[in-house]
């Protein structure tokens, strides 16, 4: 069983390149592990941390009810019971330009799930943060209640490494962007709503891209089953939760961000739900956007 | 980021428009801007829309040890965060002058009113009491910060409900929301903060500034009262001589605009409750307004997952499988593991090697280089009067190691590798 906690920034990985590192990690595996991968193509360094692999066994999985099942998790030939996948998405809904101040805001809601997003930008950079030839991306996340912590920063962290992606930061030397998420409510599937609010502001903000992104998160449940956009009840149940962003252009894996034990098959289905699941937002950021340069109602 | 500056002509445009008595927006010079208060998914959490200013309140709980000085009242705590989101001025996680001034006037209007009966927090005396936390978020910043952060303040604490608790002998016990429903805090009065500000050194006043008029403003007084026209709290900022006439007419103008918003606070608690009786959904999801262009919303969508299952398991199938075997570890030193040759220095190793190799018939196991290694330093210590001569050019080195393998004999710098990499050459040339 994996259990990981992997990122990915800056490159966007096929499912092959992606199930090859996760092999590669399983084979080699002895405790906390990063793997540094440079990609020939675009000579961007992106790095995925695997750690915590507490119990690897190559050769037997046990699963949740104890029933031993024979597989080989190299070669990927698995003989054992299909994971059903339960694909729904709670209502969501998405407001752009709510805030005044900022130049590009929107607010995106899932569920009871709910952020603001704001992005100031491209404007004057402080010389310490300036970079000479693409603009400096900072994202900010506020909790609903407290300070900034780890976690948030973990988030933020996510946040920008996508952001960094899919914006063409090179035509904005020497210059600031901010991007303010706000917690409004935080009902389950909080990093997705997260990414898709910033997606939304950037748009908003008129920000070139290279593709849009948008967040999907899976949950394992205790039996095995696949729940895409988990309310905070299913995720506390659960026994893995992954997030996944996935681009607009090929439906790559962006970023990724997991939390709990799964293993390689289910880590590849939860990959292809998300992929499945990421159309229904693409379709509902175009359908707003046609809706927002429509003449009427 | 700095905030965009002020141009002089707006600067005199604006002044010269308050002279006429005309402001920007087309309002009187009493006229509050429009307001809007919203409850949020969960008790205690409000938003408030002061024309296009923003500001979030969330208020939360939690049990802790009180004062000394105060062993059965409750503890109260205020934080407004100017958040980078509402204007590019505010930074992150820094103190400005503008947040200790806002800070400290809700404390003083909400705390210091005793507008909250802070002994029924007390759960037991000198060792548990509930500590009330009231985070506001500015979202959005069109000027009067103050007011809208203390309606939203003063909104989310009638809104917010804590669990109950119950005491048998030395336990105590908290129930969540399912068990016992939670209790709503006991509040005296609502103190609402009303600013007024001035220009031309107080000739002339306006309530409730925007951004810009704030911008070009001499003076603000803010004045905290409630319903009962009891003034609360009164602070009087950017040092301007206020008459006593002056003062008086403020505080008659803030009791007409508090009994307005005490009003709409309790219509919209009443609204809220009666939503939530209903069993409606309720909350910010729900306020989103749907005859905007800007917005748009979609129902619960099921999404087609026919074919995951394979996808993943053909992704895996076909994924290059790394290879099966993984070297050995190996223990060259007491507390050190390793695998592989990482940590030493290859450099123009590689030519050299790929010549011993011809030679010497692959010499490349890594045990075997290991024990070569110390066969060698033995070698060393047993010739130490020789290590004092070292060959001048590594041309001439190169050339001693390859083609006459004896010369090796002669001495070598102890910690060259290439040294020991050929005399591990020259010793298994001899074996044979």
């Amino acid at each position: 069983m994996l259990s990981t906690r992997i990122q990915s920034g800056k490159t966007k990985m096929s499912e092959t390149q992606f199930s090859r590192l996760s092999n590669l990690h399983a084979v080699n595996s002895s405790g906390s592990k990063s793997v540094c991968v440079r990609s020939a193509k675009s000579g961007l360094k992106s790095t995925l941390i695997l750690t915590h692999c507490s119990y690897l066994d190559r050769d037997s999985h046990r699963s949740a009810d104890g029933e031993k099942r024979t597989s080989q998790c190299a070669t990927g030939v698995f003989k054992g019971r299909v994971t059903s996948v339960q694909a729904a998405f709670r209502e969501f809904g998405c407001e752009q330009t709510l805030l005044s101040r900022p130049d590009g805001s929107a607010s995106f809601v899932q569920g009871d799930t709910s952020v603001m997003a704001g992005v100031y930008g491209p404007a004057e950079v402080k010389i310490s943060k300036e970079i000479y030839d693409r603009a400096t991306l900072e994202v900010l996340v506020h909790p609903k209640v407290g300070l900034p912590g780890v976690r948030e920063r973990s988030q933020e962290q996510c946040v920008r490494e996508t952001c960094e992606a899919s914006l063409l930061l090179s035509l904005h030397p020497r210059s600031s962007l901010t991007l303010v998420l706000q917690v409004l409510h935080d009902d389950g599937a909080l990093l997705s709503c997260c990414l898709n609010a910033a997606c939304m502001a950037l748009m908003d903000a008129g920000l070139s891209m290279s593709c849009l992104f948008c967040g999907v998160t899976c949950a394992i449940s205790a039996d095995g089953e696949i729940i895409t956009d988990p309310t905070a009840a299913q995720e506390k149940e659960s026994r893995a939760l992954m997030t996944f962003a996935i681009d607009s252009k090929e439906r790559r894996v962006m970023m990724s961000s997991t939390k709990g034990s799964f293993s390689v098959h289910e880590l590849q289905q939860c990959v292809a739900a998300s992929q499945k699941a990421s159309e229904k937002i693409f379709q509902f950021y175009r359908d707003s956007v046609r809706r927002r340069y429509s003449k009427n109602l | 980021m700095k905030d965009t500056p002020m141009s002089n002509c707006e600067r005199d445009f604006i002044l010269k428009a308050i002279e006429e008595k005309k402001r920007l927006d087309g309002r009187q010079t009493y006229d509050y801007r429009k307001i809007k208060i919203t409850f949020g998914t969960d008790y205690g959490c409000c938003f408030v829309d002061l024309g296009q200013t923003r500001v979030m309140a969330q208020v939360s709980c939690e049990l802790v040890v009180p004062k000394e000085n105060r062993p059965n009242e409750g503890i109260m705590f205020f934080n407004l965060e100017l958040s980078p989101m509402a204007s590019p001025a505010f930074e992150q996680g820094r103190q400005s002058e503008l947040s200790v001034k806002l800070n400290r006037q809700l404390e003083r209007c909400l705390r210091n009113s005793k507008c909250i009966d802070t002994e029924s927090l007390c759960v037991v005396s000198g060792e548990k009491v509930w500590q009330i936390r009231v985070d506001v978020h500015t979202l959005n910043n069109d000027g009067n910060l103050m007011d809208a952060a203390s309606v939203a303040a003063i909104g989310a604490l009638c809104h917010f409900r804590r669990p109950d608790v119950s005491i048998q002998g030395e336990e105590v016990t908290v129930y969540s929301p399912e068990e016992r429903d939670p209790i709503p805090l006991s509040i005296y009065h609502m103190p609402i903060s009303v600013s007024f500000a001035f220009f031309q050194q107080g000739t002339f006043l306006l309530v409730d500034p925007c951004e810009r008029e704030e911008r070009v403003m001499d003076g603000l007084l803010m004045i905290a009262m409630n319903k009962h026209r009891e003034i609360c709290s009164i602070q009087s900022s950017g040092g301007i001589m206020l008459l006593k006439e002056q003062v008086m007419r403020c505080s008659k103008i803030a009791s007409v605009k508090v009994s307005e918003i005490t009003e709409l606070i309790n219509k919209a608690l009443l609204n809220d409750k009666t939503a939530r009786k209903a069993g409606g959904r309720c909350g910010f999801a729900e306020s989103m307004p749907q005859e905007r262009i800007t917005a748009l919303k979609t129902d619960q969508t099921a999404v087609e997952m026919t074919d995951v299952s394979e996808t993943a398991s053909s992704i895996v199938q076909t994924a290059v499988a790394p290879p099966q075997t993984v070297p050995s570890p190996s223990v060259p030193v007491p507390g050190v593991g390793q695998v592989g040759e990482g940590l030493r220095n290859t450099w123009g190793l590689e030519e050299e090697e790929e010549e011993e190799e011809e030679e010497s018939c692959g010499g490349d196991s890594v045990e075997e280089v290991t024990k070569m290694d110390v066969e060698l330093h033995q070698e060393d210590k047993s010739r130490t009067v020789d290590v004092v001569e070292i060959l001048d050019s590594d041309e001439e080195e190169e050339e001693v190691v390859i083609l006459y393998p004896e010369a090796t004999k002669k001495p070598k710098n102890t910690g060259s590798s290439s040294g020991q990499k050929g005399a591990g050459a020259s010793r298994k040339q001899k074996k044979k």
